[in-house]
């Protein structure tokens, strides 16, 4: 007896979902239940239409006291959605979780065979066969506790990063933020003015930037990466690589004398290659830490800024530190990147000089810009009075990005205005597909852009961007609407390349998350679990997850810290007690389990191995290696996997 | 003939598990005649489990683990699980079934098309070989 509840002999209910017509639409659900009610262990089998609503639940409780169940099968949806719905249904009713399964017949059944409904049906039998196989041997365990690391560690300083990083240490939390780059800011700090509101995008990030870098809670390493994360949900242990700065920020007074000395010019990456700065540099004017920095692959360690520094705040033997750090949380918010422009030679991005991406016409616009606002050709600084948009540049195309990037209809808009109020005269065309302006005071924005006379949007295709013998671009292609071909002689054409996610497939490899099939970190589920991952304690925020606008990538990040510090504000969390367990009767300690855990959790005690329930990650790779079957994974025992494959096989 | 196989697959539930869900949400069709069983590491899977699910009537033994090298959710245990299956397969022929009756398939979670294809190929490679028969010809 445990829990007042009586184990001693199997009573297992199952549960049958329609899912709307999700799974009964393909799947003989009656015809499961039938099947179950005669499976050995089980005293009752029922359907319903939503077994998730408030009275699908109600129905596993009643039964469960009415029927005295010992043990409960969900055949519904996935795990992933509402593993934790029923679990703390199947809890209310006194019954331990251990002793509840949840198995997919719409993802692994209904959805992937709905040509051929007979077969689903014995499926999901086999289905719910092995799923009461499995349960009618759960042992109910101690849950294992484990202390929660107060701490948070965020990797990505751009505007969802500080975002998370400041409603974090506003709680008190104490936050590493990690950031790539030699200064916070991410791509929103390049950006002129945000749509629909046009507010000025500098003078919006800036005063957070100064916020993160002086928070008492939140400790900043820049130049940094995280090179290893081990542990688990609320006890991370995470490496940091951090580069030399070889600058020190707190004595650094940004007076300039060291660029100025600087004899080493290189491409500005800040303005995307539109101006040059030296190998000491200020990365821009409001940077955080606000201190020049030096470019360690380009230095050539000639000593002339260490010369010159009025405080002697330069150090050309710095070196590269690790930093290790213990933390309980880690959110992901390393935001996107361009589209790479030239692998769409047609549009002749990186061969002509006045084919530009977005972000550099977003440096054109801005006043404290390369060109001081002026917008001009790149190729020989005179003023450009027509310039052509191309929308989807690589977006809604098979054979580069199938998916909508969603935010360049808006920021091409918003582009095409900014123009139209530098070059009053000028003129805006807009090659598009469709414009896409889902948001609060986005159609709007884009109706009001519409009108302005001299923007003039064109549906359809540019099939070829090409230079004449002036220097002029000419872009040709087709209206879509009147079938006419189309001849535009241009000053400037900008691509509104598409998002692609920045994240370093070790960092995911390490982190141990899951990405889609374009390498966008992966969320549990898009509506239910927006930002949490497969791996518990590990939070997404922002364009990694998915393309969107600052808005939605700010809302995603307090939602993230939320998510965080539902975890951090507590004390311990339970592990789930799902890990090795050694037969002392059947041991005879050879050791080969010990050799075989890759988590050093097994070690030989008086002649027996014993698992270290801490360590234990639960993975059951040492099972096979029992010569004597002495060591099996709690509740995935030997024993259960062959009952397991017993059921599936039982039904015939 | 009205035989038809019933395969059996293990699935990691990190890597192919998470690849057999988005093919649900994709609505990837494949065929119905496997039941995946999620565990959490196909290093979990002894050469045992396998010989007993030919015992018990399995046509084809599938396992869906992660892509080598650097994806399994618990370091190595896609290493442990390519070394057991090799050898199993070795042993498979002297009693008289063919190794092609084990599959094993390396994922990243997002490669739910090469599940539901790999699956499919694997049904049809068993419909060709037909029941086991253990070496005897009828």
């Amino acid at each position: 007896m445990l829990d007042g509840i009586d184990y001693s002999e199997p009573r297992i209910g199952v549960f049958v979902c329609h899912c709307g017509t999700n799974i009964a639409a393909v799947v003989d659900v009656k015809k499961v239940v039938e099947e179950a009610k005669k499976l050995p262990g089980v005293v009752h089998a029922e359907d319903y239409m939503y077994m998730c609503s408030g009275i699908g639940q109600q129905l596993i409780i009643n039964a469960i006291r009415e029927k005295k169940l010992n043990g409960v099968v969900v055949a519904a949806c996935t795990p992933s959605l509402h593993y934790e719905t029923f679990a703390r249904a199947v809890e209310s009713a006194g019954l331990s979780r251990q002793r509840y399964k949840i198995v997919s017949i719409r993802e692994y059944c209904s959805w992937v065979h709905f040509h051929d409904r007979k077969r689903a049906t014995e499926k999901a039998i086999r289905i719910v066969a092995a799923a009461v196989a499995e349960i009618r041997d759960n042992k109910v365990y101690e849950p294992i506790r484990r202390k929660v690391i107060k701490k948070a560690l965020v990797i990505g300083g751009g505007i969802a990063g500080m975002t998370a990083a400041l409603d974090l240490a506003n709680a008190g939390i104490p936050v590493i933020l990690v950031e790539k780059e030699p200064t916070i800011g991410g791509k929103m700090i390049q950006l002129s003015v945000t749509f629909p509101t046009l507010d000025c995008a500098q003078c919006t990030i800036t005063p957070r930037m100064a916020e993160v870098g002086k928070h008492p809670n939140i400790k900043l390493y820049t130049l940094s990466e995280v090179i290893d994360v081990s542990g688990h949900i609320g006890n991370f242990h995470v490496k940091i690589r951090k580069k030399p700065r070889m600058v020190d920020p707190e004595e650094c007074r940004l007076c300039g004398w060291c660029a100025n000395a600087c004899p080493v010019e290189v491409i500005n990456e800040f303005t995307r290659g539109l101006s040059k700065r030296k190998a000491i540099y200020l990365p821009f004017p409001q940077a955080v830490p606000a201190s020049f920095v030096i470019d360690e692959e380009h230095c050539t360690r000639c000593g002339m800024c260490v010369k010159v520094c009025p405080v002697n705040a330069i150090n050309l033997d710095e070196k590269e530190e690790i930093i290790e750090e213990d933390v309980g949380a880690i959110i992901l918010a390393t935001g996107y990147d361009l589209y790479d422009g030239r692998k769409l030679p047609e549009y002749g991005y990186g061969i002509y000089k006045n084919v530009i991406d977005s972000l550099q016409f977003e440096q054109l616009i801005v006043p404290s810009g390369p060109t001081k606002g002026r917008i001009v050709r790149i190729s020989d600084g005179k003023p450009a009075k027509r310039v052509v948009f191309i929308q989807c540049a690589g977006q809604r195309d098979v054979n580069h990005l199938p998916y909508c990037s969603k935010i360049c209809c808006m920021y091409v808009a918003k582009e095409a205005l900014m123009f139209k109020s530098k070059v009053p005269d000028g003129e805006a065309y807009i090659f598009y597909i469709d414009v896409r302006t889902a948001g609060k005071g986005y159609e709007e924005f884009y109706k009001k852009v519409q009108e302005i006379p001299g923007v003039k949007y064109i549906r359809g295709r540019v099939g070829k961007v090409w230079e004449d013998e002036n220097g002029d671009l000419i872009v040709t292609g087709i209206d879509t609407l009147t079938g006419e071909t189309v001849k535009i002689r241009a000053d400037l054409v900008v691509l509104a390349l598409g998002m692609i996610p920045n994240l370093d497939k070790r960092l995911v490899e390490k982190l141990k998350i899951s990405t889609d099939e374009y390498g966008f970190a992966q969320e549990v589920h898009p509506k239910l679990k927006p930002v949490e991952t497969e791996i518990g304690g590990v939070y997404i925020a922002g364009a990694v997850q998915g393309p969107k606008d600052i808005s939605e990538s700010v809302a995603q990040a307090s939602a993230a810290a939320s998510k965080a510090l539902q975890l951090l504000t507590k004390d311990e969390i339970e592990k789930e007690p799902l890990i090795a367990e050694v037969d002392r009767e059947r041991c005879d300690g050879c050791g080969l389990c010990v050799a075989t855990c890759p988590y050093s959790a097994i070690k030989l005690e008086d002649g027996y191995a014993r698992v270290d329930e801490i360590a234990c990650e639960g993975c059951g790779m040492c099972v096979p290696s029992c010569p004597t079957g002495a060591i099996n994974l709690r509740n995935m025992t030997n024993k259960q996997i062959h009952e397991i494959i017993k059921a599936v096989y039982g039904v015939r | 003939m009205d035989w038809e196989p019933w395969l059996i697959g293990f699935l990691s539930k990190w890597t192919a598990g998470i690849a057999a869900e988005s093919a649900g949400v994709n609505r990837v069709r494949y065929s119905p005649n496997i039941v995946l069983i999620n565990v959490p590491c196909c290093g979990l899977i002894s050469p045992i489990h396998v010989v007993d699910a030919f015992l018990q009537g399995a046509d084809g033994v599938y396992i869906g683990g992660a892509l080598p090298p650097a994806n399994c959710h618990y370091k190595v245990g896609n290493f442990k699980a390519f070394k057991r299956f090799y050898l199993l397969k070795k042993l498979m022929k002297q009693f008289g079934i063919e190794p092609e009756r084990i599959r094993l398939e390396w994922f990243v979670s997002p490669q739910y098309r090469k599940l539901a294809k790999t699956i499919d190929d694997f049904v049809d490679e068993i419909k060709k070989l037909g029941p086991i028969t253990g070496g005897v010809e009828e």
